[in-house]
């Protein structure tokens, strides 16, 4: 009797407990959201579904954003890395070689390193971009209403942002190069079977892809928008500027970039600046909010580009982004912008407005403190200011994509190629005396028309990454050095000629290993110190 | 000789009656092997029901009953006796040689050996206590066949060393054993178990073992028993041990010497310009200008003083004979200090245990305390655990037994900051064995005294001179000083057990286990270290995790046809459920510089506030059959239903299962006559478990991989953001695992020779893989988890125990196993079938294993130029230099290989497995006299290892300021053209890729610990009222004997690469040598 009463018992435990089963609620709360709980957010308050489409800014300056490792990289932080980059591997731009500096291996082109971080990154960062926006644009292709259709045609802008970055990494000039491989084309028609054979498409296809999709972006898109930070028409036209400049469609590109400019002025230059959305030249920027430097503030502009920041790589150890001296002696003493990089002896008017630890001045240039600031090297940049004040460690630097200075040098070197360069030189002058030297002429620095213009882009957009951009669409050489007194280090002190192999990125084995549609560039070899000294550019000459 | 192997059911159920008294004898059992008293052997008068059991002295006093007057005396492991009874007997008991059947702890219960059809090593008390570790693992190095044993880290508060059973059976699923806590499967920390309360430990590793565990036990499983009371009369033991602990690997042979130092970096620098075409003037001119630049290329340190006008280094390359170690520029004093040595020191280790124990008609006991502290080789490193365990089994009514088993942890414990963060200025690893030999740690005064600042603080150099260092921030040794990092555990277990027996073979288990692991993290970043910029911070992390496992087993055995047949059917259900609950904050601006609390922290711009739950759950369905005949045949089998909850609906049951078969071919009656033989067992099994154990790229479990996964973000101007953190796959389901297993136990000469071999094969099929997706995908990850491709692993175990020598008072026996694996990768994605999957060093490929090295080729250097060269695959070009492909748009070949200078043009090659062919053990331990004297080493064979530090040492990429190898001297110059190391500065476009160079063979020899003890005799102690009188003294980790010095091959089981891998071994927390001295007393 007992062993029935008991054998019950235990039988109907066992039931209970199995048919309390809840194998199937197994669900996260919080840290990881699932699918599932994604739509129910959007169900219960529809003004969710932006986030995905916020998210797409989002990852353009985003500290560790794309290496997606368990410990931070302190150069993963979107296309502000990729500015940084390409200016470092340019003529200009001069990190010491030493082991703090995280873009050596820009400064000696190493960055052909299949297995290297720093190209992984500047390649992933475009894709995953790409990758939110197709989604977008698959998900409001079809949207009849206002906010579907806006975040679809952003979406088709940025896509066209990304490619126009890509293709002019891994290809030369589209004048020279039209029908050479350019980068593989994901749309949001691509079928994922088509992603692990996915051949490199022609620089036309590319360009095909990318005036496409800007034509698509200006024509659904008005000039409202919610901040900065986002594309409205204006930005469209900038991109399509950009890209039309590269294809040498100068009467175009000329349209689209007075479009661009529409409203805005130039800046003033009184103090270190560069570093805020708000700021009134800037048309379209990256927005960096405190959230996302919680985890980590280094991988930053703040970090990198300022000098100023309380806590970043730069002050620091000393890694100062410094101006190559052939190009700052070319800098008239009266143009303001010389005062972006300190002298010789840590001197620039620029300090003089500003004060960090009680000290303005030389005095904050050699300012000291332990662990958070060593002395500015000479001609060491104070272009870049900090958002949230002088030696603050908030590492929210913005950072500018778009300026309406850029576009007016567009417009100038437009009117130069159609042969309408008195035109140009107006245009030129016009924007440099009134804001940046008052005693400028085109003609007193002996340069041919064109390449005065790139002399200012080189000038005025330094450290925002165009360095490498305009080399590949001039066809110029890398001129980094005449002699031994230039202040390059020994280590990344060479030149590189005009269209050479070794100027081309390399794939990531990342992508070489996983798309077996790629053929990869070759030729050439990485640059040997003291390599070609006899190269000029016609702006350092 | 120990023979206190008394089982419960004997205590309980000799139940001393007899009601009329008529003689009283009394007596001694002494064992005839040794002369040792037998304790806990059972005396019974022959036709009665009166009995008692010797104690601790081996005495035993009982009344015979009228009429009576034979004795019948047992004891599990000798011959039985039977003779008549009479005051002051002593009697002698042999040992049974062929009666010795060991139990063993199986799945869901205890076995026979010569019943046990699969494969399993089992190590007692005696083996584990023999060393001092504060991980019970750790006892299995070198002792267990087909049990491989990889530190990770010699931090004493790092959990335990990873244990991988008959190879690695997964790509990117969980590799790790099961581990079984008496009888409920355990997912807390190993080192919260107290090695003293640890009975045995079992390692089941074919499927007929451990299928049963389904889901949970496809890497194998470690099944823990805890003590239990052993004796009726109650039994106190102390223990306590005192050491010392210290770094067991020795740094790599750098240069120490500085001028030496200063020497090679001139070299350097003149290499790099004469090789560029300067002339030996300019050359000489740039490094005396840059030797001391450390903004281009250079040292940044000056340390010798030389005379005025006077070159450091001369155009010999030869430190001036007139420099002076010191330099002092009038503000400071510069000289280097060894960071090595000063980083790392000798710590004390000591630790307590106390157990109470015994056992009563109706009551089983056992109780333990114990206290552990073990000190790190670093400053601010350490483990502290207090333990507590309780085990009672109660028979309540006849057909009632409960029992519980409660343990208690506290752990105390603080890491220095190291872990991944390979190559970090903050790595205080990296640091002292890659500082170069120039630099002051210190900061000292003109004077040379050192710096005092006005804290009363040490002022360590963090770049704070006038000088700076070309690399490494701030100052790690000096952080960890300033910085803790204080880590707080506790972890509670709890068994709760019913066992009714309501008709004889019939018994009903219930069993539920808690497992409840609070943890608390406290780290502080000092405002006068590392977080001066944010004045402090403050970082807190503390974590719940909960789990519940339900275990219904019902058990039935009986035997039929005159006890010819047996049987043994299990049947039962198996729920296991798991929440996670995290909590953590961080701030900056500390009020009081030393609380890393956050009400202590006032910032108001770098909160951080996080909180999660993760939840997990499996349940499972299981049954077994085991049948024997006349204990000559068996056969059993298996079959277990499991869910995971980490697969969506749909995918989430498999079905897994074992059979097994075992022949005792002694048992025939042809065999009877060969007498060297005492046992000669066939087995053979094959079962299927499966695997749900994914991973998420960093190696942290994933618990929802099914489902893709996002993380929100928000902001006041941007607003809400989501972005994809995982790319999931609603397919998704088990890995399964196929085992085979075929193999003999035997024993002969009088069982004083034991041996097993086995052949095994484990086919991995559904492999949980990351496929990787191209990174124009755009996906997140970088990865699909998906279920494809099959791997092998198949080998051979043979394993020997012997008694060398045995007499009175002299036993020696020796201990050898050997294991073979062989890894092989069967099947992949049929995408990447003909290419292999690579990724870094590492190719996967049918035909390879799961560590296959995929590296470029060094191939000596140039005698030329001394540059280092490489090979690459030569291509057809068209005419344009381009290469030639072919109809699919592949390069053409041409098959051959040429060596070029140009790195970037090198190509990868498959350069076969890493993996070691042979592993195993050997030990021995001899008693002598009272004393002991025991010894174990572990070893491997065959394999390679990337020696990454070497690497770096080296300096094939621009290192400057961190140390070098004193090979590094005998690289290539015009006076050394036969060199196999390239020119410095000659081979520097290599930088941080991996180059088979660095592969290196793997082979060690490891002494694991060897122990000397001695105990007292029992006459001498007898009147102190003990029982027993050990003291020993014992080495754990004595020796690491590797290809290089410095080397660690047993750090690592991957290809590994300049970062990964075997590279952290250079910024890893190195393994520990401990020596103690301890005692032994029970009462």
């Amino acid at each position: 009797m007992k062993f029935y009463k008991i054998s019950f018992l235990a039988l109907a435990g066992l039931m209970t407990v199995a048919s309390c089963n809840d194998i199937d609620e197994m669900e996260p709360a919080s840290g990881a959201l699932t699918e599932d709980q994604v739509q129910q957010s959007k169900e219960l308050n529809p003004a969710r579904s932006e986030a995905s489409f916020s998210a797409m800014f989002n990852i353009m300056g985003l500290p560790n954003g794309v290496f997606n490792r368990s410990t931070p990289r302190a150069d993963d932080f979107g296309f502000i890395m990729s500015a940084i980059s390409s200016d470092a591997e340019g003529p200009d731009y001069i990190y010491d070689d030493s082991g703090y500096n995280w873009f050596s291996t820009c400064g000696e082109y190493s960055s052909r390193n299949a297995n290297y971080a720093n190209p992984y990154i500047r390649y992933a960062t475009p894709y995953n971009q790409i990758k939110m926006a197709n989604d977008l644009i698959k998900e409001n292709k079809e949207a009849t209403d206002s906010v579907g259709k806006n975040m679809c045609a952003q979406a088709h802008a940025i896509r066209a942002f990304d490619y126009l970055a890509l293709v002019q990494y891994f290809q030369f000039n589209y004048q020279i190069a039209k029908d050479k491989p350019g980068v593989p084309i994901v749309t949001e028609e691509t079928p994922d079977e088509q992603l692990t054979n996915n051949p490199r498409a022609s620089v036309e296809e590319v360009f095909k892809l990318i005036i496409s999709d800007l034509d698509y972006a200006i024509e659904n898109l008005d000039n409202n928008r919610t901040n900065k930070t986002r594309v409205n028409q204006q930005v469209a036209y900038g991109l399509r500027a950009r890209a039309n400049l590269i294809m040498g469609k100068w009467q175009e590109a000329l349209n689209d970039a007075e479009k661009a400019m529409a409203g805005y002025t130039p800046a003033t230059i009184t103090e270190p600046a560069f570093c805020e959305l708000s700021e009134p030249n800037w048309i379209w920027g990256i927005e960096i909010t405190q959230n996302m430097v919680l985890v980590s503030g280094y991988p930053t502009c703040s970090s990198w580009l300022s000098s100023f920041s309380g806590d970043g790589y730069a002050a620091a150890t000393a890694s100062y982004a410094m101006i190559n001296t052939m190009l700052w002696n070319k800098i008239p003493a009266t143009d303001v912008r010389k005062g972006w990089w300190v002298d010789e002896n840590l001197y620039s008017p620029l300090l003089e407005n500003v004060s960090w630890d009680g000290a303005s001045g030389v005095d904050l240039a050699k300012l000291q403190i332990d662990d958070v600031k060593e002395p500015f090297n000479p001609y060491s940049n104070v272009k870049f200011g900090m958002k949230d004040g002088i030696g603050s460690e908030n590492n929210i630097n913005d950072f500018p994509l778009m300026r309406v200075e850029e576009m007016i040098l567009v417009k100038a070197e437009c009117q130069a190629r159609l042969g309408q360069d008195g035109a140009a030189r107006t245009t030129l002058e016009s924007f440099v005396k009134t804001y940046r030297d008052p005693e400028y002429s085109s003609t007193a620095g002996g340069r041919s028309l064109t390449d005065e213009i790139w002399y200012q882009r080189r000038v005025e957009l330094w450290g925002e990454g165009f360095a490498m951009s305009d080399i590949m669409r001039l066809q110029k050489p890398v001129v980094r050095f005449h002699d031994d007194t230039c202040n390059q280090p020994a280590a990344f002190r060479f030149n590189i000629p005009a269209d050479d192999a070794w100027l081309l990125m390399r794939f990531c084995d990342s992508e070489t290993n996983t798309n077996a549609g790629i053929i990869d560039n070759t030729g050439s070899k990485q640059p040997e110190q003291d390599q070609y000294p006899n190269l000029r550019d016609g702006v350092t000459d | 000789m120990e023979k206190r192997l008394m089982t419960l059911l004997v205590g309980l159920f000799l139940l001393v009656g007899g009601v009329v008294a008529q003689t009283k004898v009394n007596g001694t059992v002494v064992s005839q092997d040794d002369g040792q008293p037998v304790i806990g052997a059972s005396v019974l008068v022959i036709g009665t029901s009166t009995g008692t059991v010797t104690d601790a002295n081996g005495k035993f006093s009982l009344t015979v009953p009228a009429g009576k007057s034979m004795l019948r005396i047992t004891y599990v492991g000798m011959e039985p006796l039977e003779l008549s009874a009479r005051p002051n007997m002593r009697i002698l008991l042999t040992s049974d040689q062929r009666a010795l059947d060991e139990v063993i702890v199986v799945a869901y219960g205890t076995q026979k050996k010569s019943a046990f059809t699969g494969s399993a090593t089992q190590i007692g008390a005696e083996t584990i206590e023999a060393h001092v570790a504060t991980n019970v693992t750790s006892a299995l190095a070198g002792t267990t066949p087909g049990v491989q044993l990889i530190s990770n880290s010699g931090d004493p508060a790092s959990n335990a060393p990873t244990i991988r059973i008959r190879g690695v059976g997964s790509l990117y699923a969980g590799n790790s054993p099961l581990y079984v806590v008496d009888g409920m499967p355990y997912d807390g920390p190993l080192n919260a178990i107290n090695p003293q309360d640890v009975e045995s430990m079992t390692v089941l590793k074919d499927a007929s073992a451990s299928a049963i565990y389904g889901a949970r036990g496809a890497n194998g499983v470690v099944l823990i028993t805890t003590k239990k009371g052993r004796n009726q009369d109650a039994e106190i033991r102390f223990d306590a041990k005192w050491g010392s602990n210290s770094r067991l690997i020795p740094q790599y042979d750098i240069i120490k010497d500085p001028g030496q130092y200063y020497e090679l970096a001139y070299k350097k620098l003149y290499n790099s310009q004469i090789y560029a075409g300067k002339t030996a003037a300019e050359a000489y001119a740039f490094a005396d200008a840059n030797l001391l630049n450390a903004k281009n290329g250079g040292l940044g340190y000056q340390v010798y003083t030389v005379p005025e006008g006077e070159k450091l280094i001369g155009t010999n390359f030869k430190l001036n004979p007139n420099a002076t170690l010191g330099y002092s520029d009038g503000e400071y004093y510069y000289t280097p200090d060894d960071w090595y040595d000063e980083a790392f020191h000798n710590s004390f280790r000591q630790e307590y245990n106390a157990s109470f124990s015994g056992v009563t008609e109706r009551l089983n006991y056992y109780s333990s305390v114990g206290y552990l502290s073990d000190g790190g080789v670093v400053n601010n490193s350490g483990f502290e655990r207090y333990s507590a365990r309780l085990n009672v089994d109660y028979q309540v009514k006849k057909w009632l037994r409960v029992g519980t088993n409660l343990s208690y942890a506290h752990v105390d414990s603080e890491s220095p900051a190291y872990g991944s963060t390979w190559g970090s200025s903050g790595n205080m690893f990296y640091i002292a064995n890659n500082m170069g030999p120039i630099y002051p740690l210190y900061v000292r005064n003109a004077d040379g005294s050192l710096k005092i600042d006005d804290n009363g603080l040490q002022v360590y150099d963090s770049n704070n001179t006038n000088f700076t260092r070309p690399s490494v921030v701030g100052n790690a040794i000096r952080d960890n000083e300033l910085n803790k990092r204080q880590d707080y555990r506790d972890h509670f277990n709890g068994r709760f057990s019913a066992v009714i027996t309501p008709i004889e073979g019939l018994t009903l288990t219930a069993n539920m286990s808690v497992s409840a692991r609070n943890r608390r993290y406290n780290a502080l970043y000092s405002a006068f270290g590392s977080a001066t910029a944010q004045d402090g911070q403050a970082y807190v992390y503390s974590t719940r995790t909960f789990a519940v496992t339900n275990q219904y087993l019902a058990n039935y055995r009986t035997s039929f046809l005159d006890d010819q047949h047996h049987i043994e059917l299990l049947a039962g259900y198996e729920q296991y459920k798991l929440k996670i609950q995290a909590l953590s904050g961080q701030n900056d601006h500390l009020y009081d510089p030393t609380i890393s609390e956050l009400d202590n922290a006032l910032g108001t711009e770098n909160k951080i506030a996080e909180s999660s739950t993760d939840n997990y759950m499996t349940e499972g369905f299981l049954g077994r059959l085991q049948y024997d005949f006349q204990e000559k045949y068996f056969l059993n089998g298996s079959i277990r239903r499991d869910g995971s909850s980490r697969f969506a609906p749909g995918h989430r049951w498999g079905t897994f299962g074992s059979v097994g078969a075992a022949w005792e071919i002694k048992k025939e009656t042809f065999m009877e006559d060969i007498n060297w033989l005492d046992m000669l067992k066939f087995k053979a099994s094959y079962g299927v478990q499966g695997n749900d154990n994914i991973l998420d790229n960093n190696g942290y479990d994933q618990y929802y991989p099914y489902i893709s996964q996002y993380k929100p973000s928000w902001s006041s101007t941007a607003g809400y953001s989501l972005q994809m953190t995982w790319k999931g796959n609603e397919d998704l389901t088990w890995e399964s695992s196929h085992a085979f297993n075929i193999g003999f136990d035997f024993a002969l000469l009088k069982n004083r020779l034991n041996g097993t071999i086995e052949y095994f094969s484990r086919k991995t099929s559904d492999m949980l893989y990351f496929k990787d997706v191209p990174l124009s995908s755009g996906n997140v990850t970088g990865f699909v988890p998906t279920n494809i491709g099959s791997m092998k692993n198949s080998g051979i175990e043979f394993n020997l125990d012997g008694i060398i020598m045995k007499s009175r008072d002299i036993e020696w026996s020796a201990n050898f196993n050997l294991t073979h694996v062989k890894n092989e990768i069967t099947e992949l994605d049929p995408s990447v079938e003909e290419e292999g999957i690579k990724s870094g060093s590492r190719i996967l490929r049918v035909g390879g294993s799961i560590y296959q090295a995929y590296m470029r080729r060094y191939a000596g250097v140039d005698p030329e130029t001394g540059k280092g060269l490489y090979y690459y695959k030569e291509y057809e070009k068209n005419a344009d230099g381009t290469p030639k492909l072919d109809e699919k748009g592949k390069i053409v070949y041409t098959g051959r290989d040429l060596t070029t200078d140009v790195f970037s043009e090198a190509d990868q090659y498959d350069l076969g497995t890493i993996m070691p062919d042979i592993y195993g053990g050997f030990g021995t331990t001899v008693r002598a006299y009272g004393f002991d004297l025991s010894a174990q080493v572990s070893f491997q064979l065959g394999g390679k290892v990337y020696d990454s530090e070497y690497q770096a040492l080296m300096h094939t990429q621009n290192n400057i300021g961190s140390a070098w190898h004193k090979d590094a001297l005998d690289a290539w110059s015009y006076d050394n053209q036969g060199s196999n190391i390239p020119r410095l500065d000659g081979d520097t476009q290599v930088g941080q890729t991996s180059v088979d160079r660095f592969l290196i063979s793997s082979n060690y020899l490891s002494i694991n610990n060897v122990q000397l003890g001695y105990t007292f005799p029992r006459k001498l102690i007898s009147p102190l009222t003990l029982s027993s009188l050990r003291v020993y003294v014992s080495g754990e980790n004595l020796a690491v004997f590797s290809k290089r010095k410095g080397l660690d091959p047993r750090y690592s089981m991957a290809v590994g690469g300049y970062s990964s891998g075997m590279g952290m071994s250079s910024s890893s927390y190195s393994a520990m040598r401990t020596i103690t001295a301890g005692l032994t007393v029970t009462f």
